[in-house]
């Protein structure tokens, strides 16, 4: 009897043991983070073909046909000479001073480039590696040859606008650089991107095409002038120091050789308070969006302002009203800022065109105030095609056009000083 | 002890008694320490607990347990131990003005978001490294 009873007790505390050590464990399950199976081929660049596996995503990229403007950006084609007048002034000779429109969505980016006005016959096929997938695939295959192929030519080969190729792996879905501009150029500055993280490549992708380029003089390569850093001084040195002569087009009236800049986005952001708190591009501009039961990045890259919810309400959580008032405060504070820099900029050209003209002009002082012409465009032009009107880093945009403002105030200085002085 | 001993009835009915004892006041002392009431007794957490009180993870959506400590049983009784004897320690010398979250919080208080919202971000690439947390600051203790 007593066997059994001690049995008994003995399979009672074996089992109070295992359910207490086997119930406790209360962990969940996880659903996997990739249920999709998916089969795309390595060359293949059809969005509609990579939107038969995500669906959502394919969904949220045809959302970049809508337009939308917001009140200093947006996605329209509205023309930049209505908002500021001067820039047909300050353009002029270049293609920028013909036609200079907001830009539309990355779903438009090939249809767009083959109508502007400011492609010419003359324009290389190096105008078109940003729009579209094929302009990689071809240097991969033809080399650096491919840039001073004429536009015309090489554009028939071009299919389809920015499309998911562009940035990620067929195989993988993980995200890839594949413009070779972009790759090389921090590979000067020793950075390996296949060695990104995920937050880097967040950027990087989008660091491709968003960012200030040239034209390499012999062979039109594009090219980032990132050899000595991102900000305008650092990339003004690069110029005057790496590729000393090099101009994008010399100005008619002021006769000064000036530099061209494009969209500066990434490198204006770089050190901004965002970016040190550890954001990427995609942070704001694809913020996730709940489509059904799941989260997903949102693939319709546009002003955040028209997501203030999903891009700033997760970390700032005062109210969209709140939210847009502060952004309002950056941008047109900017804004401002950059009409008085057109302004005084326009001086400076107006005022050494008529040195020009003085027969004995000191032309020392016209030399000098021509450089500072150049200097004094080129910061307000980085913050006017910068995109963000100020937002992405309010900081070094502002410094920039007030740095801006005083170079041209002392161009138009020397400039009437050659005047005063000449010998007539 | 002779081992004769332990394995005769008297010896097992005591172990049988006494594990059920001591269980008992384990698991009484276990629950009435892992409720929410008893986490915001303390002074310095008033802010937290207000804070959860009036955000849509109060309750029956979570407690403080449900966030705080690991769902496993061993790890949640190793952890609570640690980060109890900690807390008092603190309470008692001296309370911070502000209270970081150690690593260890935060692993663990990353897993229990996904635990529940794991539905939600399967179309979510994690594999960065950012903590939930990292955006949804305000959740739910507020800025």
């Amino acid at each position: 009897m007593r066997k059994w009873v001690a049995l008994l007790l003995s399979t009672l505390i074996l089992l109070t043991l295992v359910a207490v050590i086997g119930c406790g464990n209360r962990e969940a399950d996880v659903a996997s983070t990739t249920p999709v199976s998916f089969s795309i081929p390595k060359d293949e660049l059809d969005p509609a073909v990579w939107g038969k596996a995500f669906p959502d995503h394919y969904a949220s990229y045809l959302k970049n046909n809508e337009g939308g403007m917001t009140e200093y950006g947006g996605s329209d084609p509205v023309s930049k000479f209505e908002s500021q007048p001067l820039l047909t002034e300050l353009f002029k000779g270049h293609g920028f001073s013909i036609e200079f429109k907001e830009d539309r969505g990355h779903t438009l980016s090939l249809k767009d480039v083959k109508e502007t006005k400011r492609i010419t016959a003359k324009s290389t096929a190096s105008c078109m590696m940003c729009k579209t997938p094929t302009a990689p695939k071809l240097v991969a295959e033809m080399g650096i040859d491919f840039y001073k192929q004429p536009f015309s030519e090489m554009i028939k080969k071009a299919e389809h606008p920015i499309v998911c190729a562009d940035c990620h792996d067929p195989k993988t879905m993980q995200l890839r650089a594949v413009r070779q501009p972009f790759i090389k150029a921090m590979e000067r500055r020793g950075v390996d991107i296949s060695k990104a993280g995920r937050q880097e490549m967040r950027s990087y992708v989008c660091a491709q095409c968003h960012v200030e380029y040239y034209f390499e003089r012999d062979t039109k390569e594009v090219t980032f002038p990132w050899d000595k850093g991102f900000t305008p001084d650092e990339m003004e040195s690069y110029y005057e120091e790496v590729e000393p002569g090099f101009s994008d087009w010399e100005h008619p009236d002021s006769k000064a050789p000036m530099i061209k800049a494009q969209h500066p986005e990434f490198e204006a952001f770089q050190n901004s308070t965002h970016a040190s708190a550890g954001l990427a591009c995609a942070d704001c501009h694809m913020p996730y969006m709940k489509v059904g039961k799941n989260k997903i990045s949102s693939h319709q890259w546009t002003s955040p302002l028209k997501t203030i919810s999903q891009s700033c309400g997760t970390c700032h959580r005062q109210g969209e009203d709140w939210l847009k008032e502060r952004v309002n405060y950056i941008q047109s504070k900017t804004f401002n800022l950059l009409l008085e820099a057109q302004a005084a900029s326009n001086d400076a050209h107006k005022a050494v065109q008529k040195a020009l003209s003085v027969r004995g002009a000191d032309e020392k002082l016209i030399k000098d105030a021509q450089v500072l012409v150049v200097r004094g465009q080129w910061r307000w032009d980085y913050v006017a095609a910068e995109n963000s009107t100020g937002f992405h880093n309010p900081v070094l945009l502002i410094e920039t056009l007030g740095k801006s403002i005083d170079q041209s105030r002392q161009a138009q200085i020397l400039a009437e000083g050659a005047i005063a002085g000449a010998k007539q | 002890m002779k081992l004769k001993g332990l394995t005769s009835l008297k010896g097992l009915s005591l172990v049988a008694v006494l594990l059920l004892f001591f269980g008992g006041i384990s698991y009484a002392g276990f629950e009435a320490t892992s409720t929410n009431e008893f986490c915001g007794s303390c002074h310095v957490m008033e802010r937290a607990y207000e804070s959860w009180y009036h955000s849509a993870h109060r309750e029956p959506i979570s407690s403080c347990e449900d966030c705080h400590l690991p769902k496993n049983l061993g790890n949640k009784i190793v952890y609570k131990i640690g980060s109890g004897a900690n807390d008092i320690y603190k309470n008692l010398t001296g309370p911070p003005d502000v209270i970081h979250a150690k690593d260890n919080t935060r692993e663990i208080v990353n897993e229990n978001c996904v635990s529940c919202h794991a539905e939600l971000i399967t179309k979510i690439d994690l594999s960065g490294g950012g903590k939930c947390v990292d955006c949804h600051r305000g959740t739910p203790h507020g800025r």
